[in-house]
């Protein structure tokens, strides 16, 4: 019977340890961002509040609670403030099987460094992230404002879009680890060893590319687009319940680094140094902070893309590849080929891949030109009439 | 054991709850929002029978895609008028619910009453008993799953799928001529 008490009372603190962690997290990356988009932009960036504008979190916390909370006349009352709840509870959620260490020493398995350790950890993450997208919907539509209800809407059509390709490019990983359970994946890693990503570098970057819209963020924030959208689902919303939104922003993005690291960087290990005691949360965290800093040089590089772009590389770039990504990894488990098959033929098709994307970058032949107006290929016009040359030249 | 019935017991008022409320609100966004907390609890289900991949299959693809698709139609279609008419359209419907009901709930106590179980013989026969291996106690992991659907239904499995392509293939043909019409 103790045993069970010492192992909730195990569960509660680390429960409470990881949530203050993660919101911690999310304050000072509010923080680091606006620094490092500074540094990108050659700004400074916040500097005045502490030293190095340590403070600033804390003032904009401050600040947030302060703020007046709106709720509009059009709105539905209930669902308008459940919705960012539900967002924060699904994000928090989502973090509870990542495993952030090895084991510390000789401490007994409830105190080691992962919240718990299930069967199906990835598909837990999956369908934790999936219901991700109720807090958005519900939040634009219970506004009772038409940007908000179109902002949802994106939201909705592109993490159904994005979340096929997440799970076919994730199954790579699980068909060589034999096992959805998060600490067996990277166990299988040091036993195998490889990272996965040597073995899955199209998975890997099919991957990356789909987490990085499946949780909103640029260069594919088109539900929360300002020059179109005000800010999109977020437009009603004030204070707190704002700074909700953006917690669950931030901490599915940490969410989505974690598994990046687990799944394709070997977790917490690195080259034996994880046996040093404690060693391996910081290898963990290192690794994380990595991927955050990877995203936030997306978002000051890349420019937002359209929605139709948006559509066709999720269905007709990302899909079809991390198809072929998975038939190639399930020959090499099925026949027990080596490793570095996969991964050579996944170099290939990302440089294939790659060439491709850049010439379809490249300025096209503007397809309709109207009055001097060069349209690209993609705007297609309702009627284009070839307008027969004006008579006035004919006659002077 | 006991903490097992209270956690199914609280489970099953919440289905049963969110199932009245499917049909219950007359707004078919909160009817959807329904439907979604009873397929959440059918996960709780899975969970209290340590069906952990069936769990989080049911929440991935039920709540997490098929509901938001659902949800996704009905704020774009009835974001102002969607509170449905009152009036009923199909008036003989109710009549035949409530007899149906009651056909329903006199079987299920009939079976009840003569602790009915199904016969051992029939299930050791199907598919080299991979029934009765699914539904031993926690053994709903991802391994037994995987064996029971490409061992022993993978024909099913497969005629499943044929059978999805088709109405995908059916919708995609349905959908473009319908809108080919309108563009004439």
């Amino acid at each position: 019977m103790s045993q069970i008490a010492l192992e909730l009372l195990a569960a509660l603190v680390k429960s409470v340890i990881i949530i203050a962690g993660l919101l911690g997290a999310f304050a000072y990356l509010t923080l680091i961002e606006r620094r490092v988009l500074a540094r990108f932009q050659r700004r400074v960036g916040p500097n005045r509040l502490g030293p190095f504008g340590l403070l600033q979190p804390i003032a904009d916390a401050l600040k947030m609670v302060f703020k007046e909370q709106i709720i509009p006349t059009q709105a539905k009352t209930v669902v308008f403030l459940l919705a960012p709840t539900i967002s924060i509870f699904v994000a928090i959620t989502a973090f509870g099987v990542v495993p952030l260490g090895d084991k510390l020493g000789s401490l007994p398995s409830y105190w080691q460094p992962a919240l718990t350790d299930i069967n199906v950890g990835v598909l837990y993450i999956l369908a934790m992230s999936s219901l991700a997208v109720y807090g958005i919907v519900l939040g634009g539509w219970s506004s009772g404002n038409k940007y908000s209800l179109l902002g949802a809407l994106r939201s909705a059509a592109q993490m159904v879009s994005y979340e096929v390709s997440i799970a076919i490019s994730l199954s790579g990983v699980i068909m060589l680890a034999g096992t959805l359970s998060m600490i067996g994946i990277v166990h299988q890693q040091t036993s195998q060893h490889i990272w996965f990503i040597l073995a899955q570098p199209l998975g890997f970057v099919l991957y990356g590319i789909a987490a990085l819209a499946e949780v909103n963020r640029a260069p594919f924030d088109l539900p929360e687009a300002e020059q179109e959208l005000t800010a999109g689902y977020l437009t009603e919303y004030s204070g707190l319940r704002w700074s909700l939104y953006q917690m669950s922003e931030y901490i599915n993005m940490i969410t989505t680094s974690s598994v990046l690291t687990t799944l394709y960087l070997g977790g917490w290990t690195f080259f034996g140094l994880e046996n040093i005691p404690g060693l391996s949360i910081l290898i963990f965290i290192v690794k994380v902070a990595l991927f955050l800093f990877v995203f936030m040089w997306l978002r000051a590089t890349l420019p937002r893309i359209r929605y139709d772009m948006l559509m066709k590389l999720g269905w007709q770039v990302l899909m079809p590849l991390s198809v072929l990504n998975l038939l190639v990894t399930a020959y090499i488990v099925a026949f027990q080929q080596p490793w570095w098959i996969a991964g050579v033929f996944g170099l290939i098709t990302l440089l294939i891949a790659g060439y491709a994307a850049a010439g379809e970058m490249r300025p096209k032949k503007a397809s309709v030109v109207t009055e001097g107006v060069a349209l690209p290929s993609s705007v297609r016009l309702v009627k284009v009439e070839s307008t027969p040359p004006p008579e006035t030249a004919a006659i002077s | 054991m006991s903490a097992n019935i209270l956690a199914f017991s609280a489970v099953a008022a919440l289905a049963i709850a969110s199932g009245i409320g499917v049909i219950a609100f007359r707004n078919a966004i909160y009817s959807a929002l329904s439907l979604i907390v009873n397929l959440l609890s059918l996960a709780l289900f899975y969970l209290i029978l340590n069906g952990m991949f069936i769990a989080a299959a049911q929440v991935l693809i039920y709540a997490g895609a098929i509901m938001v698709l659902f949800l996704f139609v009905v704020t774009m279609l009835s974001s102002d008028k969607a509170a449905l008419q009152t009036a009923d359209h199909i008036s003989w419907q109710r009549l035949v619910g409530v007899i149906a009901g009651i056909i329903f709930a006199a079987l299920a106590s009939f079976l009840l009453l003569i602790h009915a179980q199904i016969a051992p013989d029939a299930v050791a026969q199907g598919s080299n008993n991979l029934f009765t291996q699914i539904s031993a106690p926690g053994s709903g992991n991802t391994e037994t799953f995987g064996m029971a659907l490409f061992h022993g239904f993978l024909f099913p499995f497969e005629v499943t799928s044929a059978i999805i392509v088709a109405a995908i293939l059916g919708a995609v043909v349905l959908g473009r001529r319908s809108r080919a019409k309108s563009e004439d």
